[in-house]
């Protein structure tokens, strides 16, 4: 028997397929999840937060890079789900003399969310240069090296490892972010000139 | 000679499932590869991406089964915004076009309606 595409159910499945993913794209955006993709790598930026809560958390030394330099120590801290309050992104570009009107002067690019909803994110990787809190709270904190012979890198030569940590007044200077997934209820990206 | 309906396929349907398929498993498979020591955070967009391209070579194997094999990888392909980005949208949109496409491949009416 001769087979062919069948044009009736050819708009049917198109649009079912169509259909469902705009209920998808309703649906987050309805449930207020701004991005939930993974981000990964965006260069030297600053995090700040009124209180960060992470789960599954571990700390390693780490050798990064960023837009400034090509070689840049940083600790890389992990977890497996962060919720944080008052989260501010930003990042300051300096503009080149030569451009017309904007020269000498830094792009500065910030993005927020909520303030009455927190960020939730799944799957936190991020090289930190510099941290700085108000407090430090960690529940069963492990803070150890791995003995030379079971070390696969020199990464392994400081850890620390615990189940839960809160951060309070957090202020941090990054090279890198890596997120499973990110929500950002009430979504704020502003760019101004300083 | 025309083939038979357990042999005959929906090229183009299959090839871009096939398409969405390796669009979708390449970006968490890099950063899965280059990224991930430990924690297997982007381990959903691997799978969701591997089962797209699984519908597309089980629909080339066995085309008398291609609708079936062509709706999930249409119901995967739309999942795959949420863990892969879509496969950069592109691989989304590649795979719900290709998916519809196989669930659409049926026998020819002797009438020549359809």
């Amino acid at each position: 028997m001769e087979m062919h595409y069948d044009r009736k159910r050819l708009f049917i499945a198109l649009g079912g397929g169509f259909g469902a993913l705009a209920a998808i794209l309703v649906a987050l955006y309805m449930g207020g999840v701004a991005l939930a993709v993974p981000l990964g790598g965006i260069g030297g930026f600053r995090i700040q937060a009124d209180r960060v809560e992470l789960q599954g958390f571990s700390l390693t030394p780490r050798i990064g890079d960023n837009s400034q330099r090509e070689v840049s120590p940083a600790v890389r801290n992990q977890a497996r789900t962060a919720i944080i309050e008052g989260l501010v992104v930003s990042k300051r570009i300096p503009i080149p003399e030569g451009v017309p009107g904007a020269g000498g002067r830094v792009f500065v690019i910030t993005i927020t969310g909520s303030e009455d909803q927190p960020v939730e994110i799944q799957g936190l990787i991020q090289d930190a240069m510099y941290l700085q809190a108000r407090s430090f709270q960690a529940e069963a904190l492990e803070q150890d090296e791995a003995p030379p012979s079971l070390r696969q890198g020199w990464e392994q030569s400081f850890y620390q490892l615990s189940p839960r940590v809160v951060i309070i007044g957090l202020d941090s200077q990054n090279n890198y972010q890596f997120a499973n997934s990110i929500t950002i209820p009430g979504l704020q990206v502003n760019a101004r000139l300083e | 000679m025309r083939g038979s309906a357990s042999t005959e396929r929906p090229k183009l349907g299959l090839t871009l499932l096939t398409l969405a398929g390796l669009l979708i498993l390449w970006m968490p498979l890099v950063i899965y590869i280059q990224e991930i020591g430990q924690f297997s955070l982007v381990f959903g967009g691997v799978v969701i991406g591997g089962i797209v391209l699984g519908s597309a070579i089980l629909g080339w194997i066995y085309p008398q089964r291609v609708q079936i094999f062509g709706v999930v990888g249409m119901i995967f392909s739309i999942l795959s915004l949420i863990g892969a980005l879509g496969g950069l949208v592109i691989g989304m949109l590649l795979g719900i076009v290709g998916g519809s496409l196989c669930a659409a491949w049926a026998p020819k009416n002797p009438s020549g309606e359809g």
